[in-house]
């Protein structure tokens, strides 16, 4: 009867059912699909708050993990574009695990084996110790030739991970919690040191002086000096620079969850969002400011509030939009 | 009855009748196994346009078999999969990626003819249906997943366990 007690929401009945054979003890589970927001209840809107994640485990109305699934190896534009959902179990205090493949071939014209982009563990990383949480990502493994596995073997570390937490209650301070974080470190230093760009932050991102932004000529005509002063309270920014383009400016994806892994890896040291050593600023060089501001409004119902959730300012080819 | 759950009872259905998922596209979400593209043979160099992803690609020692999954008996997977049964190019370009990706099981990968040969399409669905001369059909008959195969009307496009 214990066993009944466990609850799968998830997005797709297909994840639910891959996660409930993870263990004998889900066998009796619960499996309810996750409703639009402000349809779910406390526990899950509170956890849907930035963003869905694939599955989220619970037991007698309280969450005990929430779990990501990605097939694809996060690289490129994908990298970080389920940071929300992740962040948000963080701040939650909910133990996360991110499943995906640190190696893999991707498919079409130009076929190649890829790498997991190292930034994604030190956000983990820097996440982790924020939120004092657990946050973990696993291996998706892949066979010589860069094809996933994907005959079961691919979920036996998983099925142990689970277990292990079953037995401890998942409890996000268990040492399985700690042996896993280890081996996203040491994943991250051996990242660096093939590719040592990773130690640094990636093209779109430039940290800059504070003063360089409030000297251009455009920020200084349109400046009160209330926003100034919001500004200057951090002597630099990490600057992400968003490339899109009038036509699909009405868009999330990959950026709003990518900027967690700027905010965490370079902004933030505290919990709270005003708890960082630099502002970050989203930059939209292609964009004016009204017409963004028109298609991404900052409404709880919608994801393009996530827009409004860290930044300290918008950047754009005709102004800025002081946000905090 | 929604697509997710006809995909799931049929992929329980061909594992408990010992079948290999080999691979498929879920409807919806992302499942462990690889995704299977029967190219178009007239852009075979330029991506995925006109390609056919199926829902499931499963073998047993005698068949390979190709799978719709859909809520209700529906025309389009017939259509789709009638396509396939008539465009042996296309079967052949099929093979080659089952191939590639080395997935096929018993050494079938060495054997175009005997691969042709055990060719079969299945349609998998809730409530009524068309019986057919050359698709299996896999009925889902309830919530729990218990399910009916109805063999198609020709010997040659049956499935042999």
């Amino acid at each position: 009867m214990l066993n009944k007690m466990f609850s799968i929401y998830c997005d797709s009945l297909i994840e639910a059912e891959w996660f409930q054979n993870l263990s004998e003890k889900f066998k009796d589970s619960k499996i309810i699909k996750i409703k639009e927001r402000s349809k779910n209840n406390n526990v899950i809107e509170d956890l849907i708050k930035y963003d869905r994640p694939d599955i989220i485990l619970t037991k007698k109305g309280k969450a005990l993990l929430v779990v990501e699934k990605m097939k694809e190896v996060p690289t490129g534009h994908n990298v970080g574009q389920r940071m929300a959902r992740i962040v948000r179990a963080s701040e939650l205090q909910i133990p996360c695990i991110y499943f995906f493949p640190y190696r893999a071939r991707k498919h079409g014209k130009h076929t190649s084996i890829c790498n997991v982009n190292a930034r994604l563990f030190f956000a983990i990383n820097k996440i982790n110790e924020i939120h004092k949480c657990s946050t973990v990502a696993v291996n998706w493994p892949s066979d010589t030739n860069g094809e996933l596995v994907g005959d079961e073997k691919e979920d036996l570390e998983l099925r142990e991970i689970i277990s292990d937490l079953i037995d401890c209650s998942f409890d996000k301070d268990n040492n399985i919690f700690n042996k896993l974080k280890e081996n996203n470190a040491k994943s991250y230093e051996e990242a660096v040191k093939t590719k040592p760009q990773y130690s640094k932050p990636p093209g779109s991102v430039k940290i800059v002086l504070t003063e360089s932004i409030l000297n251009q000529k455009i920020i200084k005509k349109v400046l009160n000096n209330e926003d100034v002063k919001k500004l200057k309270k951090y002597k630099e920014c990490c600057v992400y620079t968003i490339e899109m383009k009038k036509e699909s400016c009405k868009r999330q994806d990959p950026y709003t969850g990518t900027q967690f892994i700027y905010e965490y890896s370079y902004c933030r040291v505290g919990t709270k969002v005003e708890n960082r050593e630099k502002n970050l600023i989203l930059n939209f060089p292609l964009l004016k400011k009204e017409y963004f501001l028109s298609q991404n409004t900052n409404n709880f119902n919608t994801k393009s509030s996530n827009w409004y959730l860290i930044a300290n300012a918008f950047l754009f080819e005709d102004g800025i939009h002081i946000l905090r | 009855m929604n697509e997710e759950q006809i995909y799931i009872f049929s992929k329980t259905w061909f594992k408990k009748n010992d079948f290999i998922i080999l691979g498929g596209q879920p409807p919806s979400g992302s499942d462990n196994i690889p995704v299977i593209e029967i190219k178009n043979i007239n852009n075979l160099q330029k991506g995925s346009k006109g390609s056919y992803k199926p829902d499931l690609i499963l073998q047993n020692k005698n068949n390979i078999i190709i799978a719709e999954c859909k809520p209700f008996f529906n025309k389009l997977d017939n259509e789709k999969l009638n396509n396939i049964i008539f465009d042996d190019k296309r079967k052949e370009t099929f093979f080659i990626e089952l191939k590639q990706k080395k997935l096929f099981k018993f050494g079938l990968e060495n054997d175009l003819n005997k691969f042709l040969q055990g060719l079969r399409y299945c349609q998998c669905f809730f409530g009524n249906y068309i019986e057919q001369e050359k698709i299996v059909l896999l009925k889902i008959l309830d919530e729990k997943g218990t399910s009916e195969l109805i063999q198609p009307k020709l010997n040659n496009f049956k499935i042999i366990f």
